[in-house]
Order: C-alpha cells, then sequence, then structure tokens
C-alpha cells in the first residue's frame, strides 16, 4: 500500500492541507519539512484517523479526542474530514495460475461534525467513511463497511498502525530507560505481534482459549458414561423383569383358560349328576323306598296274615256253622229253659272257695262264721253237682261257652269286617309295594346312568378348579400392574437413557469442541511461540544488520577492537540488547547515546516491516533526532532502502546533513509552516488570519515567504 | 267255657290223600311261605276249617281208613272254642244231646266231618283265579252270605 495524497480539513491546525506523496519506486521517500509545533503529529494523527477512526486517536481521559481546530466559534458544528488516496496491490486470482497483481486505487474519505463546546468537551456527530474505487470510468463507491474495513486492513493491518505510523520518540520507547524492562518489553513483543501479525495468531490464541474455556463450562463434569452404563444395565435388568412377567402372565392366563375349561367341564358333569341326581341322595332314596316297600310289604303281610286268621278266627267259624250251631243252640237253649242246666258251674264254684269274697261280695272268709257258711253252702253244692250226670256238664258247660256267641250274620260281619280292612291294606300295601318297586327301579336305573364319581368329587374338582382360577387371577392381576409398573419404569429410565445420551454427546460435543479449541489452541500458540522465535530472530537478525548500517559498526567487530557495539540483539525475552566487544552486553540507557538507541529503534521497526514484508509507508515523524553525520545519513538510507515507500517529517535541523540523500531519494518534498511561529520563528507574516498550517513547496533546498525561517540563537 | 280239652287224648288225622295239600297250604312246614299261598298257621287250622265248610255244606261224614297223625288233639287246648264247636255242631247235626257225653263220638264227628269238608276245601284252595288265600276267603264270603 502506498499513500498518494491526502486532504485534510478542519483536522485541528489542518483546517486545509493536502499533503501528496512519492510512489516513485526510485525515489519513494516524501519529505516533509516542518519545524516543531508545525503539524507534523496532527498530519499522522490525521492520517491514522482516517484510516482507523477515533481508535486510533490518543485517549484522553473522559473527554473525546477534539478534531476541531481549537479556533473554531463555540457552539458552532465544525465539519472535519480527512481524505486519504491510497493504491494498493491487489492479488487478481489468488491460487489460480492466471494470477496477477493489480494496482488498485482508492480514496477514502471519513468526516465527522464536531460540535464546538470548550467546557464540556466537544461532541462529534455524524461520522462517515466513504471508500471508493477510482477506475477508469470514475469511482466507484464501496459501500459496505465490513468492505471498506477489508479494504484498509488489507492495506495496513490496524495492530500496525503504531509501526508504520510513528515518531522518532515513539519508537524510542522500546529503549527508553523511563520504562521498565517489563514494559519495554510488552512494547517490543507488542510490536512484533503486531507487524508479524503474530497478534491475529495472539487473538486467535485467546479466542481459542476462551472459546475452549467456554466449552470447558459447558462439559458437565457429570460422567454420564457410567451412568449409562448403570442406566442400560438397569433397563436390561428391567426389561428381563418384564420378560418374567410377561411369562407370569402368559402362565396366569392360562391356568385361568384351564380353570375355567376344568370349571365348565366339572359343572356339566355337576349338572349330569344333578340332572341324573346324586348317587348318595339317590341311595338313600333307593334305601329309602326299599324301606318304604319293607315297609309295605310287611304291612302287606301282616294284612295277609291277619286275612289268614279269618280263616281261624272264631267269628268266621260261627258264621260257618251258623245253621248247625244254631240248631245246637236250641237245644242248649231248652235245657237251660227245662232248667236242665246247672246254674252253678263247679269250676266257678272251685274258684270261689279260692276267694275270700264272692263275686257279690258277700266274705267267704273262713275266720268269719258268715263266710264259713257259705263256703260251707258252696262245698256242699260242689258235691251236688259233681254227683250230677257228666252230660249236664257238658251240655252246660258247652251252653255257657257258647251262650253267647253270635252264629249267623253278626259274626260274618265281624270276620268280614276284618276281612276288609285287611284286603284295603293289603290293597295299600300292595300299591305303595309296586309304587316303590317302580320308584326303585327308575332309582335303581339313575344309580345305575350314575357315573364312578360322586358329586362330592366333582365339587372338590370344582373347589380345586375355582382356586385355581382365583389365585390366577389374582397372579394375573398383579403380574400385569407389574408389567405397567415396569414398562412405566423402562419407558422412564429409556428417557433418562436418551437424556444421558444426549448429554454425553453435548459433553462429548462440548469436550470435543473443548479438545478441538485447545489442540487449535496449542496449535496456534505453538505457531505462535515458533513464529515469534522464528520471527524474533529474524527482526533481530533484521535489526542488528539495519543498526549496525545505521551505526556504521564494523562489519567484523572480531577483528575491530575499535567498535563499540558489535551487535544489536532482539532476545527471546523481546529485550533489545546490544553488545559491545567480546560480546559484553551494553545498556542501551547508558551505553548508547541518543542517536545510537534512536538508530536502534528504526533499526527495530524497520527490521520488522522487512521481516514482515508488509507494503505499507512508513510514516515518521522527526526519525533523525538527535541524529548527525554518519548515523543520521546512515539511519535516513537504511530507512529509504528498507521501508517501500517512506514519508518523513523532517524539521530543518534534522535536513541538515542529509540533503544530498533527500535530493536523491525524495520525491516529493514540501514545507509545512505554522503561522503563530511569527514572528519568533518565522520571517515574515502569514497570510492567513487564522491558526491553520500552511503549506509551501519549497523543499530542504529552498525557502519562501511562507516558511522562512529565521536563524535563532540563544544567548 | 270248657273246662277241660275232652278230646286231649286223641289225635286228629287226616287222609294221607291230602298229607301233601295240607302241608302245601298250611306254614307250619315252611313258615317262609306267604300266608295267601299257605293261608293255614297249622295243619290243625286247615283241618278245622275243612269241618266247617263240610258243615256249612251240611255234607255227609266221611271215614278214612288210610289217614295220618298229623297233630294231638291236644293242640286244641288252644282254641277251646273249637272244642265248644264241635261239639255244638256235632249236637246240632245229631238233635241228641247225648251226644255230648261222648267225646269220642263227637270227635270223630269233626275228623269225618273234615274228612268231608277237605275236598270242597282244596278245591276252593286251588282256585287259579286267585291266590289261595282270597279264593278261600272269597269263597267264604259267598257262603257265609246269608240268604
Amino acid at each position: 500500500m502506498k499513500l498518494r495524497k491526502a486532504y485534510i480539513k478542519n483536522f485541528r491546525l489542518l483546517k486545509n492541507l493536502e499533503l501528496n506523496f512519492s510512489t516513485s519506486e526510485k525515489q519513494p521517500l516524501t519529505v516533509i519539512r516542518a519545524s516543531n509545533e508545525t503539524g507534523k503529529t496532527t498530519c499522522l494523527r490525521a492520517l491514522t484517523w482516517a484510516l482507523y477512526g477515533k481508535n486510533a486517536l490518543p485517549k484522553s481521559k473522559g473527554n473525546t479526542f477534539s478534531l476541531a481546530p481549537a479556533d473554531m466559534n463555540q457552539q458552532s458544528n465544525v465539519n472535519i474530514s480527512v481524505e486519504i488516496e491510497f493504491e494498493t496491490d491487489t492479488v487478481m486470482n489468488p491460487g489460480r495460475p492466471n494470477q496477477n497483481i493489480k494496482k488498485k486505487i482508492y480514496k477514502l474519505k471519513r468526516q465527522v461534525t464536531e460540535k464546538i463546546m470548550p467546557d464540556e468537551g466537544n461532541s462529534q456527530l455524524n461520522e462517515f467513511l466513504d471508500l471508493y474505487e477510482v477506475t477508469e470510468s470514475g469511482l466507484k463507491s464501496i459501500s459496505e463497511n465490513h468492505e471498506i474495513n477489508e479494504i484498509i486492513e488489507n492495506a495496513i493491518p490496524k495492530e500496525l498502525k503504531d509501526i508504520y505510523f510513528t515518531d522518532g520518540d515513539a519508537a524510542m520507547s522500546f529503549i527508553e530507560a523511563s520504562a521498565s524492562k517489563g514494559v519495554k518489553r510488552k512494547r517490543v513483543s507488542d510490536a512484533i505481534e503486531r507487524l508479524l501479525g503474530l497478534d491475529s495468531l495472539e487473538n486467535a490464541i485467546r479466542h481459542t482459549g476462551d472459546i475452549a474455556s467456554r466449552f470447558s463450562k459447558q462439559i458437565d463434569n457429570t460422567d454420564y458414561a457410567s451412568a449409562l452404563t448403570t442406566n442400560k444395565d438397569m433397563i436390561e435388568a428391567l426389561e428381563m423383569e418384564l420378560k418374567h412377567e410377561d411369562e407370569n402372565v402368559r402362565v396366569a392366563e392360562e391356568n385361568i383358560k384351564d380353570s375355567n375349561s376344568g370349571i365348565e367341564k366339572t359343572q356339566a358333569s355337576i349338572d349330569e349328576i344333578i340332572r341324573h341326581g346324586n348317587r348318595n341322595e339317590l341311595i338313600k332314596k333307593r334305601n329309602d323306598l326299599q324301606e318304604r316297600k319293607q315297609s309295605a310289604e310287611n304291612s302287606g303281610k301282616e294284612s295277609l296274615i291277619r286275612l289268614a286268621s279269618i280263616l281261624s278266627s272264631r267269628s268266621l267259624a260261627n258264621s260257618l256253622i251258623s245253621g248247625v250251631g244254631m240248631a245246637g243252640m236250641d237245644i242248649l237253649n231248652q235245657m237251660s229253659e227245662k232248667k236242665q242246666l246247672p246254674k252253678a258251674n263247679i269250676p266257678v264254684m272251685k274258684e270261689l272257695l279260692e276267694r275270700s269274697k264272692c263275686f257279690c261280695g258277700a266274705s267267704l272268709d273262713e275266720s268269719d262264721g258268715e263266710g264259713n257258711k257259705r263256703r260251707e253252702h258252696i262245698k256242699h253244692t260242689i258235691t251236688a253237682s259233681e254227683e250230677a250226670d257228666l252230660l249236664s256238664e257238658v251240655a252246660t258247660s258247652l251252653y255257657y261257652s257258647l251262650r253267647d256267641e253270635e252264629f249267623g250274620k253278626d259274626s260274618r260281619d265281624v270276620w268280614m269286617k276284618t276281612f276288609s280292612d285287611n284286603v284295603n291294606k293289603l290293597a295299600q300295601s300292595d300299591g305303595e309295594s309296586q309304587q316303590c318297586n317302580h320308584d326303585l327301579e327308575q332309582i335303581e336305573d339313575k344309580i345305575n346312568g350314575l357315573k364312578d364319581k360322586s358329586l362330592e368329587v366333582y365339587k372338590t374338582k370344582m373347589r380345586a378348579h375355582r382356586e385355581t382360577l382365583s389365585s390366577s387371577q389374582i397372579r394375573l392381576g398383579e403380574a400385569t400392574q407389574q408389567m405397567r409398573s415396569l414398562e412405566a419404569k423402562i419407558a422412564q429410565a429409556k428417557s433418562k437413557r436418551a437424556q444421558l445420551e444426549r448429554k454425553l454427546d453435548r459433553a462429548d460435543v462440548n469436550t470435543s469442541k473443548m479438545r478441538t479449541a485447545r489442540i487449535a489452541e496449542e496449535v496456534f500458540t505453538s505457531i505462535f511461540n515458533k513464529m515469534k522465535d522464528q520471527e524474533v530472530d529474524a527482526v533481530s537478525a533484521e535489526m542488528n544488520r539495519i543498526f549496525l548500517e545505521m551505526i556504521g559498526a564494523s562489519k567484523d567487530p572480531e577483528n575491530n577492537e575499535l567498535s563499540l557495539i558489535s551487535r544489536a540483539e532482539l532476545t527471546k525475552d523481546f529485550d533489545i540488547a546490544v553488545y559491545g566487544p567480546n560480546g559484553h552486553k551494553l545498556n542501551p540507557d547508558d551505553d548508547l547515546n541518543g542517536a545510537s538507541r534512536r538508530a536502534i529503534t528504526l533499526a527495530f521497526i524497520l527490521a520488522l516491516t522487512s521481516v514482515s514484508q508488509v507494503d505499507a509507508p512508513n510514516v515518521i515523524d522527526t526519525p533523525l533526532g538527535m541524529m548527525a553525520g554518519y548515523v543520521k545519513q546512515s539511519v535516513l538510507l537504511r530507512a529509504i532502502e528498507e521501508g517501500s515507500q517512506v514519508i518523513l517529517f523532517l524539521t530543518q535541523d534534522e535536513i541538515k546533513g542529509v540533503e544530498r540523500i533527500l535530493d536523491k531519494y525524495a520525491g516529493i518534498v514540501f514545507t509545512l509552516t505554522n503561522p503563530a511561529h511569527y514572528p519568533e520563528m518565522l520571517v515574515n507574516k502569514p497570510e492567513v488570519e487564522d491558526l491553520r498550517i500552511i503549506r509551501c513547496e519549497c523543499n530542504h533546498n529552498v525557502s519562501c515567504h511562507i516558511c522562512e525561517r529565521k536563524f535563532i540563537e540563544i544567548q | 267255657m270248657q273246662a277241660r280239652n275232652p278230646y286231649a287224648s286223641y289225635q286228629i288225622d287226616i287222609p294221607k290223600q291230602y298229607q301233601d295239600l295240607v302241608k302245601k297250604y298250611s306254614r307250619s312246614a315252611d313258615t317262609k311261605t306267604s300266608p295267601e299261598y299257605a293261608p293255614f298257621e297249622r295243619q290243625v287250622d286247615i283241618w278245622f276249617l275243612a269241618f266247617l265248610i263240610a258243615v256249612n255244606f251240611d255234607l255227609d261224614p266221611i271215614r278214612e281208613k288210610d289217614r295220618y297223625g298229623a297233630v294231638s288233639a291236644a293242640i286244641l287246648d288252644r282254641d277251646p272254642y273249637r272244642i265248644s264247636l264241635i261239639q255244638i255242631c256235632a249236637l246240632g247235626k245229631t238233635k241228641n244231646i247225648e251226644i255230648l257225653k261222648e267225646s269220642r263220638a263227637t270227635f270223630d264227628f269233626a275228623l269225618q266231618m273234615a274228612n268231608a269238608g277237605f275236598p270242597k276245601l282244596f278245591q276252593i284252595l286251588a282256585d287259579n283265579e286267585s291266590t289261595p288265600l282270597f279264593s278261600l276267603l272269597d269263597e267264604l264270603e259267598c257262603i257265609t252270605k246269608p240268604t
């Protein structure tokens, strides 16, 4: 990148200033001759502000760095702008065979409106950045901010602005004694990193480190793998238990089915038994019937016996002999009527003798006189009777034995009643017996039709089936319930498993990402360190070369005992070290003069630009201060040689002694004058009335009415 | 009532020809036989009913020589009224009061009348229309029916 020109408007003292820069390769030097307080630093700031915005401005505590000219009216809005025209070499078709480098010219304009408020601090409004590509067809606007920034960044990276836009004093910061060693090292380290792009790498390291940390924080330290294993084991156990319960369900269902079938069959058997009758009940019935039958038969037999007894009955006999009997009784009756039958009966009388009283109640007691008397009479009668005819006896006995007998119809009625009654009873008995026989037959048939097993056996079987059914149903319920519970647990465990897997994945992902980030960080760090080491060595070597050339140190210090400085080195610790004869380390603060110190810092900067191979202008404000003679020339020459475009703000004093170099290498030289130096330092009164830097085209060899300065010698 | 059994020393003889029938229709030989088929408990009972049937039918007494002693007439002690009936039948049949003092004569009368009555009795008993008992009872019902 090369600066072509810049137009600065209202940027502090630079109210209307155009700067143009040499882009010649043969005369790459641009010299802007300017005394102190002539806006040199302001020019640098204007340029960097244009490129990088307010971040390039010095940090002012609490206040915005004011850009507007100090003499602007209060409460006025000042339009501030800086235009830079620059050219870059853009690689067309990078990486392709037809790759070529094309020069592109851009016009950059940054502008801002600043409201003048001295007491409160100026406020900046409406900052705009425009970039145009200068093409053959005109200005081509680059509207996208990111594209603008990319082009600028490619031209001169922001991190390098302090390298390429620097002043000699700032360069001294690398070795200035006022800074602590750590500060100096950091400055050197930062400079190296910035120029070599190591800060990008360092940013990448930091970024990847942050990413790694972020992922690390996202990593759950929970041992999800272990938890997942436990979870999977649990699922396996639950599934096995589920399988077991499923088997239990199946067995229970089968048992239920079998039990129901058994119940059905047993019930059918029971029903059949009941239809046919219970064997025991049938047997009991049979027995009852048999008893009834027996009873009936017995009753029948009794009836028969009673009927048969009629044949031997008195009444039958009387009825059979009725005529003859009555005829015989007639004869006896006649005899009785004729008193031919004794009234007394000897047996009766003999019986009376055995009694103490007569049938009539009279006493027959022997101790009793009357009784004894009667007894004697009876004895007498007995004797008399015995003395009667045997016939009379028999006839009399017969008569009295049959006197009350009924012959004929009455006696017939007696045995006929018996006959009738017992015939009826016999008929009943026979009927009962027959019915019993009939019933017995049926019962016997039923009994014979019964199966061997009794109802009780089937009832026992039924109970067993029902018990099995009940227990199976309970078991089925329990197993089903258990299955549901297990299924829910399994679902829950699987959900947990998925969760763990996700977390594991995430953990793995996060771990993976973290590791990737860490690896990237390590790689970047490694690259960074390596590059740093390499670049440090490279810079060190280059710095040493440039520095020694600047100061005119012998190229063979070992053979030149007069050389004070044998070499300069950029250590791994980012110390800029200078060594004297025999490798003795010199203290830059004590052992180097100001010129050498400035030279070495410039050498460091130039070494950085050389090693970085960044094609960017070196814009240095007063690089040659404190230098004189050989060193000044050498430094200038080295700067010109090492830089691709060197833009130097030089005071008149700095120019002294290097005019020939400027003549040779300065493509553009012009002078900036601060009218405020009139009359102390300027010969002529400036023609402007406000505070502003004025440019004239005088070079180091001439001066004009604007820039002519007085020779001042302070007494 | 009879003071004693005038026939106690006698033997109730039954014609041998009726021996089997007597045994058949009496349960003394086989007590298990149903009264329906062996209506008479004892041989004396069948003998006495034969006597009564003969009296009822006014059959003539029949002397049988070929007889067997079925049972002692002392058995009539158990049914003393039978003795009275024999006597009264003898009296009524003979119209001779004197027969009463002839116990042998009255007893023979009974024997002979029974001999006369057996055929009728067995005829009745052998009626196939009914069992012996009911044949007999039915017949007895008829023959005792008042005219």
